[in-house]
């Protein structure tokens, strides 16, 4: 078949190919290695890793043809992944003479694009270390596209890896901490700093504020009740003993982590996902209920009903602001038990600091009701403002 | 301190992107962890399936044997290039386009080669985005001249139009197109007839003269020809851009059967923008894809709340990370949409989306910069879209929305505060 021929019979085929940008530009990572360059004093560590996709094109390792590479299949090719490597990523150090010391072991490591071998290295050398000329160019004759991203002892001060094409000139590595050379960075986009990573975690802390809030509206008569309160005690109903007051914390507690557990695992296994908005809009209302109820009950224990009802809404919440955290772990069970333990620990905290607090409040009649009615109206406007923002989208507190 | 739900929403998004790709840049440091597995018999790595029918491994190894042998042979290396580019179509994968030049490297630098290795060559550059390279090639071949076979010339006009048209280059796409009408063209003319209407018709489509356009669309699927599948992915980006429930059935029609990137991931942005991420998961269900697909894939388990996303997302920011530090800039596109609504980060997003509309000129870019410019509150940086539209006689109801709100937008840009948010 010529050439023209091979052409006119592809010409429907290309047809296809050219659609508007019909060949997406570089869709996957094109081929790239990860080389980390290490030394001091006298001793000098390599790490290399490479695809299995890559080494397959070249060493084919995939023997039994069936498009899955096994770990036998791999520990098998290992002599010759060591020697390709050895013949095509090697170094010589200034002013020294460097000796393996034990040879590495079969390991793998994932990347983005999938797994890679990991080849570690470690050289002693008869005299101190300065600078290192190194020669890179592996796959230099198969995919013209391959790079390798170095990085010389640890991180640089811009914490970027250089990106290396493979090529017969050596490259002369200079420790970060002596100076230049090995600083290359590739510039590019400024990924957030560690400053920033914290504030966002103080963040995410404060934003539970709304649940804290309804969790205390609970509390507050929980302990100070109307009675305690208004210093309305008579014999025919003996005071509240810290045991009663202790059981029906616990009871509100309870009914609030059961109802919340459920739906934060309905909505973490997206069994049921009520929209957003609403969710947060009704939280913010619990609170006002929850608070404005401590105005007005009169000798009445409130809480366990309300806890349980809310507190299915609150649920919705959690998994709203925690549903993605959860997930670093990749796993599951995780995914449901991280957020919950870690809501659950807030809580207890939040009931082991404020009970004792309340409790001693509770002495004195006029300073319980300063704290329940003062506090309750305090809650009420938070409520409040939160329901407004989040019913009409605006922003009244500041971030 | 607790606030607005949109607000609050972005700073938990924010909060874990920011964790995540913390991590990521720190893993960067120290390399992904490396493991000894237990049993020999674990799979460690699935290779890419052929995605070409009737391609096999073997064949695929025989054939880089037999160029190894002779690495000049331009049938040999134009049979391997095409393969290369047709698997990266379909999976988006780079590795085929390094491949791609691998075969091509005898010629690579050539200035005289043959005309089919040039097209080959070309198409390889538009492919890396490096579209002046690409035009080079494409223009020594569309001039029809004896040395060069009337079909092969045929095919570099096309692509040399489909290159302008992602440039935003419309009038000299629409001018290269019709000399395809031309009487040096006409011993084709019948076979070539489908392809230079569908190019004609798309670009019209674009200029003001949607309906039209659109009923000489339907028309020409009624006739179906070797061209159904471009046809559909045409009709079904016109309705796409007129906002037509229609479009959803045309990209399944234009999937029908084998499916590619680009028609895949303009399928799952028209999902994504009917709020059916559930779909765009099924749709995209290997996670091992093309960035492009991965980035639409993390978008709806984003908007899902789905417990796989943040580990998805790590993953891809991993990959984008790497792309950077290998200094590849082709990734505009896929830089802007991440930092818009992957890892909230309007000022970069802006600078993507604008380094991507400076390169690439399609409409997804410019909706992107709309977009990106309006999540960093910088109303006036979408300008140069409203610009183009206009100068292009482009009549799309996003830009037009743009730029009726445009007049009071420069006081609103300065009363408000800038919007956090990156949200959709």
């Amino acid at each position: 078949m010529s050439v023209a021929q091979y052409l006119a019979a592809r010409l429907a085929l290309l047809a296809g190919l050219m659609t508007a940008a019909a060949l997406p530009a570089h869709a996957h990572q094109a081929s790239t290695a990860y080389l980390d360059m290490n030394w001091q004093g006298t001793e000098v560590n390599q790490r290399v890793d490479v695809a299995l996709r890559d080494l397959d094109r070249d060493l084919v390792l995939d023997r039994n043809d069936d498009g899955q590479l096994s770990w036998g299949e791999v520990r098998q090719a290992w002599p010759e992944i060591e020697a390709l490597l050895t013949r095509h990523v090697h170094w010589q150090a200034t002013g020294a003479r460097c000796e393996p010391v034990a040879a590495p072991q079969p390991q793998l490591a994932a990347h983005g694009d999938g797994q890679y071998v990991v080849v570690q290295t470690q050289w002693r050398c008869d005299a101190p270390v300065q600078a290192i000329q190194l020669h890179y160019d592996l796959f230099q004759q198969t995919d013209p596209d391959h790079r390798a991203l170095l990085q010389v002892n640890g991180t640089d001060a811009s914490n970027q890896a250089r990106a290396i094409t493979p090529g017969a000139e050596a490259i002369e590595l200079v420790s970060a901490a002596a100076g230049s050379g090995a600083a290359a960075s590739t510039g590019g986009l400024s990924w957030p700093a560690l400053g920033d990573m914290v504030e966002q975690g103080v963040h995410h802390i404060l934003i539970g504020t709304d649940h804290i809030l309804f969790l205390l509206a609970l509390l507050l008569p929980a302990v100070l009740s109307w009675r305690a309160a208004t210093g309305r005690v008579d014999a025919s109903t003996p005071p509240d003993r810290l045991r009663t007051v202790a059981v029906r914390v616990f009871k509100i507690v309870t009914a609030f982590t059961v109802a919340h557990s459920v739906t934060l695992a309905l909505a973490t296994f997206n069994i049921v996902s009520p929209p957003t908005r609403l969710v947060e809009s009704i939280i913010a209302l619990s609170i006002i209920v929850a608070a404005v109820s401590n105005l007005f009950r009169r000798g009445h224990v409130p809480g366990v009903a309300m806890a349980f009802c809310f507190g299915l809404m609150h649920g919705f919440g959690f998994a709203n602001a925690l549903g993605e955290l959860a997930l670093q772990q990749g796993q599951l069970a995780a995914n449901l038990l991280a957020p919950n333990v870690g809501v659950e620990s807030g809580q207890l905290m939040i009931v082991l600091g404020v009970m004792p607090l309340l409790w001693l409040v509770r002495r004195h009649a006029t300073a319980s009701r300063w704290v329940l009615q003062g506090g309750s109206v305090v809650i009420a406007v938070m409520g409040g403002v939160w329901l407004a923002e989040r019913t009409l989208e605006i922003q009244i507190l500041p971030v | 301190m607790a606030h607005g739900t949109r607000t609050r929403r972005h700073v938990v998004s924010s909060g874990v992107a920011a964790v995540l790709l913390g991590c990521s840049v720190a893993t960067y440091a120290a390399l992904a962890k490396p493991y000894t597995p237990a049993d020999d018999g674990q799979v460690v790595e699935r290779l890419p399936a052929p995605v070409i029918a009737g391609e096999s491994r073997q064949a695929e190894r025989r054939q880089r044997a037999a160029l190894r042998a002779t690495p000049s042979d331009p049938a040999l290396a134009l049979q391997a290039a095409y393969q290369a580019l047709e698997r990266m179509r379909l999976s988006g994968d780079a590795r085929e386009l390094g491949q791609a030049r691998q075969v091509l490297a005898p010629w690579w630098r050539a200035a005289q080669l043959p005309p089919a290795v040039r097209l080959a060559r070309a198409i390889v550059l538009q492919a890396g985005h490096d579209f002046e390279a690409s035009l080079a090639d494409l223009d020594a071949l569309s001039t029809p001249q004896s040395a060069v076979p009337l079909a092969l010339s045929a095919q570099a006009t096309l692509t040399r139009a489909s290159v302008l048209q992602v440039q935003g280059r419309w009038a000299d796409a629409r001018r290269v197109c019709d000399t395809l009408n031309g009487p040096a063209f006409a011993p084709l003319a019948s076979r070539i007839a489908p392809q230079v209407a569908i190019c004609l018709t798309e670009l019209d489509s674009l200029q003001g003269q949607a309906p039209a356009a659109q009923r000489r669309l339907e028309q020409m699927a009624r006739e179906a020809g070797p061209s159904a599948t471009w046809l559909s992915l045409v009709r079904a980006e016109l309705a796409h851009r007129q906002r037509d429930p229609r479009a959803g059935a045309l990209y399944r029609q234009a999937l029908d059967g084998r499916s590619d990137v680009y028609t895949l991931a303009a399928y799952a942005d028209w999902l994504l923008e009917q709020k059916r991420p559930e779909q765009v998961v099924q749709l995209l269900a290997d996670t091992r894809q093309a960035d492009a697909l991965r980035l639409r894939r993390c978008m709806a388990l984003q908007r899902m709340n789905d417990p796989r996303a943040a580990a998805e997302i790590a993953a891809l920011a991993d990959t984008m990370d790497t792309n950077l530090a290998r200094g590849d800039l082709s990734h505009a596109r896929e830089m802007a949409l991440f930092t818009l609504h992957l890892r909230p980060d309007p000022a970069a997003a802006l600078s993507w989306a604008q380094r991507n509309w400076a390169v690439q000129r399609e409409p997804i870019d410019a909706w992107l910069l709309l977009q990106a410019a309006e999540a960093a509150g910088q109303t006036a940086a979408a300008q140069p879209v409203v610009d183009f539209a206009q100068a292009q006689g482009w009549q799309d109801p996003r830009i037009e929305a743009a730029r009726q709100a445009r007049p009071s937008s420069k006081l609103a840009a300065s009363a408000q505060p800038v919007r956090g948010g990156a949200q959709p």
